[in-house]
């Protein structure tokens, strides 16, 4: 009985998955008007936290390659969305598409070179890169340096409307990462991160697999920079191209269940609503976070996610036994 | 394309140094398609590091190479996989968090999409793992894991297949249908290349052998040719075995080192060992047999509690250590050889022998006079030379002398040797044997875990026989028939 439950939830598993994924998009796009504004804003923010850790989580988690570069892309979306409104005046939302492709290209450019590095290497690197794209952010007179960038008049928009592109935003992330860990790509991903080696005896080759993995989490983060250009209505370089974001991503991860597909939501929540309610407790807020990520990396190094599978197993396993 | 009479491989002057280690060194080798050739050759004669120039993982720093009509000098990783190489490795490398049959699939990608589902099914079928393809790669055995090795690599319909020792851990029925799989693979008309230690899987398969020694090809013939040739005999066999070497000279007795009752232990849902009891007195040895899959590697972690006890105890020198820690048990003075060696491979030999020390102040008195590395020295002459040489970079026969001193150097009373000969060349195991046999004549207690039946029970006090966790047999080597040792190996009742 059970098999055959798990029988078919596996043979529908992908249909199951986007429509899901479609249905539940759909009706919180629909419904935008029936919440306050206050929720449309936290609602954006949760979903931009979301699709930040899924984006990471394709690259760290899938692919095992710890990035700490993320911030650039978040960085290049939201200030060329900004950039081009202001000299161009282009519509927003193909600006915003444009900045997201601005942000892969930028994504093919620094993974040629970062994949050449492994491991902690990888993270160093990534690292340095970030830290430089700051430097460089900081001082360069064409975005206004280090004073903040104000978004023209055509950006604002009511908070249902953000709320709707950070939705819609959400749900491409989902669709377009499930079909890329799904196809054959992905397979190849994950294989690289298991075992290099024997993953090249088999014929993958490392570079050409990984680069569009980096340009697809690149424009997804480039994307989520952008709407988040719409909510701040003023960019600085501190608030945009801020190592916190790759910080955030693999914190999320980690916590929810680093290469899953359900890990990024399930820490994206936890770590939204923890930083929320603890807010309000001022410098113990931080000890608290770091606490949770102590307690989950030391007991369920899984993740929240590694935690659910194994208590499901366990229960599957002690039927199967019971029916013995 | 390439004519069918051209040669699959071509290899002029193939040289391959690492810094100043030449491992390959002017090797001429011509392999026709069709053919079963096997590469024989010590621990450390560069029979690996050849095979990854075939397999292109690495580039060969002088000859020419050309394999499937493609040059093999200028060539990236991933790339021989697409020119119709497979190469299954020595220790497998599966993708543990895939399924088995996305592990097959992967290779498949090589191939037209139209031909992809085709490949993965014969791969499978061919090797026997149709009804394992929903498993997690990352839970199967060892025996399963060559299997998926070899279904990997017949996934990339490959025109020339390359077989790593792929038959090192195994025996019995295990080899027989490892043996017969290679068969298969050559039958449906594969080229194949294979390099093995253990000689039946040589004998059986290979039409041309090519024996390897410091890099050089030595000879090449049939195997006959090959087995009966007194250089090959005496480079790769050793001369006679010395009878004196394995003698013991003090006879075991007195009081008891290591004791267990009734232990069970295992993994999850799984029981691999059931109320296992043994004792171990000063300066014995106990060798424990059993088939792939019996509970060896299992109750050597029990022993040194790496895995957890279920019921029964385990006694050390006369105390309860059931529920003691493994390094609190590694200071007492039970030592571990893992199976795998598990040195540190960056570390120089000596600093991997260092570690092994219950103090530094064993370390300083290697300047005076006493030390227990002077032990170690003298059992191992040779570890005085590579003293300074990173673990990482030793053969295989080296590194378990290195593995050997680092747990000798602790002073342990009992010393467990998990898979001692694994992979190593027949004289490189009587080497270790003798090894084995002098440290319990100064009166260390053994247990080893050997798949080198014959050898194992020649320099045994006493035999454990497992089979499917059980004990089936324990008592005196003399004692124990052929036929019962068929039994526990092959399953016939």
């Amino acid at each position: 009985m059970i098999r055959q439950i798990f029988g078919f939830i596996a043979k529908f598993r992908d249909p199951f998955t986007y429509g899901t994924a479609v249905v539940v998009a759909a009706v919180l796009y629909l419904t935008a008007s029936s919440l306050d504004r206050g929720q449309q804003n936290d609602l954006t923010s949760l979903f931009l936290l979301m699709t930040l850790a899924l984006a990471w989580n394709l690259v760290g988690g899938y692919g095992g390659q710890f990035s700490l570069g993320h911030s650039i892309f978040v960085g290049v979306g939201s200030y060329a969305t900004a950039v081009i409104l202001t000299l161009l005046g282009w519509p927003l939302i193909p600006t915003m598409i444009i900045a997201a492709v601005m942000s892969a290209l930028i994504g093919l450019l620094l993974a040629y070179p970062l994949l050449r590095l492994r491991g902690p290497y990888l993270a160093v690197g990534s690292l340095g890169m970030a830290v430089a794209a700051y430097g460089w952010m900081i001082n360069w007179d064409f975005t206004k340096a280090s004073q903040a960038y104000a978004m023209p008049k055509e950006a604002q928009v009511d908070f249902a409307t953000m709320y709707q592109f950070a939705t819609v935003l959400l749900l491409i992330a989902i669709v377009s990462i499930v079909a890329l860990v799904r196809s054959p790509l992905g397979l190849r991903l994950v294989a690289l991160r298991d075992n290099e080696l024997g993953a090249a005896s088999i014929g993958v080759k490392r570079v050409r697999t990984l680069l569009p993995v980096w340009a697809l989490s690149g424009l997804l983060t480039g994307a989520m920079g952008a709407v988040y250009a719409v909510q701040q209505g003023t960019l600085t370089v501190d608030g945009t191209f801020n190592i916190q974001f790759s910080l955030d991503a693999a914190i999320i991860c980690v916590i929810g269940g680093l290469g899953t597909l359900s890990g990024p939501f399930i820490g994206a929540i936890i770590i939204y609503f923890l930083r929320k309610y603890s807010a309000e407790y001022q410098n113990y807020a931080l000890l608290i976070e770091a606490v949770v990520l102590v307690i989950v990396v030391r007991f369920f190094p899984a993740g929240i996610v590694g935690l659910i599978s194994k208590g499901f197993r366990a229960i599957v396993h002690r039927r199967a036994a019971a029916q013995k | 394309m390439s004519q069918p009479s051209e040669p699959i491989l071509v290899a002029e002057g193939v040289t391959r140094t690492f810094g100043g280690v030449t491992a390959v060194n002017n090797v001429d080798l011509i392999v026709n398609p069709g053919e079963l050739v096997g590469i024989m050759g010590p621990n450390g004669a560069g029979k690996s590091t050849f095979f990854s120039l075939v397999a292109g993982a690495r580039k060969p720093s002088a000859g020419k190479l050309r394999v499937c009509g493609k040059d093999f000098t200028k060539i990236g990783l991933g790339d021989a996989a697409r020119f119709g190489v497979g190469l299954a490795h020595q220790i497998p490398k599966p993708f543990k968090k895939l399924t088995v049959r996305q592990n097959v699939d992967i290779a498949s990608y090589v191939l037209p999409r139209s031909q992809r589902k085709a490949a993965v099914d014969y791969a499978l079928e061919v090797s026997g793992l149709t009804g394992r393809q929903s498993k997690m790669a990352g839970d199967l055995g060892l025996l399963e894991l060559k299997r998926l090795e070899i279904a990997r690599v017949l996934a990339l319909d490959p025109k020339l297949v390359l077989l790593d020792e792929v038959a090192a851990g195994l025996s019995g029925s295990d080899l027989d249908e490892l043996i017969e799989l290679v068969r298969t693979v050559h039958a449906s008309g594969k080229t194949v290349i294979l390099v093995e230690h253990v000689q039946e899987v040589i004998h059986k398969l290979a039409e041309r052998v090519v024996v390897l020694e410091w890099g050089t090809k030595l000879m090449e013939g049939t195997p006959a040719q090959v087995s009966n040739d007194p250089r090959v005999v005496e480079i790769y066999l050793g001369s006679a075995q010395n009878e004196s070497a394995l003698k013991r000279d003090v006879h075991p007795g007195g009081e008891t080192r290591l004791k267990v009752e009734g232990l069970s232990a295992g993994y999850g849902p799984v029981k691999v060992l059931d109320n296992v009891s043994l004792e171990v007195k000063k300066g014995e040895i106990l060798t424990v047999l059993g088939a792939n899959g019996a509970g060896k590697t299992t109750l050597a972690k029990a022993l040194e509690g790496m895995v957890k006890t279920r019921t029964g105890s385990v006694w050390f020198n006369g105390e309860d250590i059931t529920d003691v820690a493994t390094f609190a048990r590694q200071r007492r003075g039970l030592a571990l050889v893992p199976e795998g060696r598990r040195l540190f491979g960056e570390l120089t030999v000596r600093e991997n022998l260092r570690l092994g020390l219950k103090s530094e102040r064993g370390f300083k008195a290697t300047h005076k006079d006493q030390s227990p590395l002077d032990k170690v020295y003298s059992l191992f002459p040779k570890l005085v030379e590579l003293n300074d040489r990173q673990a990482g970079q030793l053969s295989g026969g080296e590194q378990q002398m290195v593995a050997v001193g680092r747990a000798l150097a602790g002073e342990p009373d009992v010393i467990i040797f998990d898979e001692l000969s694994l992979g190593l060349a027949p004289i490189v195991v009587d080497r270790l044997l003798e090894a084995v046999v002098q440290i319990a004549n100064w009166g260390t207690s053994v247990v080893l875990i050997e798949q080198n039946i014959h050898k194992a029970m020649a320099v045994a006090d006493k035999i454990l026989v497992l089979k499917r966790g059980e004990v089936v047999f324990s008592g005196k080597p003399t004692d124990f028939s052929e036929e019962e040792l068929q039994r526990a190996y092959l399953g016939a009742s």
